[in-house]
């Protein structure tokens, strides 16, 4: 689903695990590289290793970008098992949030702005954080990302938090879109909607998606 | 690695029983909150999928018990139910702790991926 999403704005993308929101912000991620906008992923389920691998399996090959400096990776992942990412930013602890401000503030200033941060996922941040925490720190991230960084999207395990949780991380962004399984004649189906994007016009009606060979991938 | 299924239909437990022993799970089933307590003295299995609405002890008080309980409050409850709203769903979460929320009718992709992902999260099982 092509969005043309604007500078200064922060979106909330929600949807049970493994449905497809790692292989919609990987096909993002590639389109807006290819467009030459720099791009900033914190990663906190899976490694920078591991996302490079499976963007060039899918033919949406990120290498190059991180030498260029155009890409760059903010590791929350691998501290868990006292590992850290050498071409990027790891973070030493993910029980501490402002660690994460503060190396988004380095990597900015190493980068320049604007750029595109992908968040994917806040959710295992949820299991080291209270939520009054986590919600002052998602607050003070959209800000800076609004009013400095140009653009932020996360992502959000459906499922595994209180929804009250997910309604309020709605009410501090600009837009949400969801995904969701579904079953057709017993086949299994995956959807996409725009929920609202502020200022932006867009079409919030359900479409189906595959995550194929290629990806992500809208079906007609 | 092991799953307790909670759940009074038997039909609901095969079903789920068949997902979950072709993912490569262990599945031992109860079928009703006291049931699951009663078992939990003797197994510890990885992770519990809880149904909601069953006779006796309903899910949310099995799972508060499970949670209240020093040797069983660190195993994952998801529960799994036809009861989908967020009510219910908050009801899981502030009252139950719980780990998860399912909805029925069970979708295959959708019960695995919420387990591995809540195993890999909490370092059970590795990515």
């Amino acid at each position: 689903m092509a969005v043309d999403f604007p500078q200064n704005y922060s979106v909330l993308l929600s949807g049970p695990p493994g449905v497809g929101k790692f292989e919609y912000c990987l096909s993002l991620v590639k389109s807006w590289l290819d467009a030459g906008e720099r791009v900033v992923y914190i990663t906190s389920e899976r490694s920078p290793v591991e996302i490079k691998s499976f963007a060039s399996r899918l033919g949406l090959s990120l290498e190059g970008h991180e030498d260029g400096g155009s890409l760059v990776f903010v590791d929350c992942y691998s501290w868990n098992m006292g590992k850290s990412y050498e071409k990027g930013f790891t973070i030493k602890n993910a029980a501490n949030v402002n660690e994460i401000n503060i190396t988004l503030e380095k990597v900015m200033e190493k980068i320049g702005n604007p750029a595109r941060i992908v968040f994917d996922s806040l959710s295992p941040l949820f299991l080291y954080n209270d939520v009054q925490t986590m919600t002052k720190f998602f607050h003070f991230l959209t800000s800076n990302a609004k009013t400095k960084y140009g653009f932020i999207i996360y992502t959000l395990q459906e499922g595994v938090h209180d929804p009250k949780i997910r309604n309020t991380l709605i009410y501090l962004v600009d837009g949400y879109m969801e995904m969701q399984f579904g079953e057709d004649s017993d086949v299994l189906t995956r959807k996409l909607r725009v929920h609202h994007l502020k200022g932006v016009s867009a079409d919030t009606s359900w479409k189906n998606f595959m995550v194929g060979e290629k990806g992500f991938e809208m079906r007609s | 690695m092991k799953i307790m299924l909670v759940d009074d239909e038997p039909d609901i437990r095969l079903i789920e029983r068949i997902i979950l022993e072709k993912a490569g799970y262990e599945v031992i089933e109860t079928e009703s909150g006291e049931d699951c307590l009663e078992r939990l003295k003797t197994e510890k299995p990885d992770i519990i999928l809880l149904d909601v609405m069953m006779p006796g002890i309903n899910g949310w008080e099995t799972a508060k018990q499970i949670k209240g309980d020093e040797k069983t409050k660190e195993i994952p409850v998801i529960m799994v139910t036809v009861r989908g709203s967020e009510e219910d769903m908050e009801k899981s979460f502030q009252y139950g702790k719980s780990d998860g929320h399912v909805s029925k009718p069970i979708i295959k992709d959708k019960l695995i991926n919420t387990i591995e992902w809540i195993l890999k999260t909490k370092g059970i099982k590795g990515g």
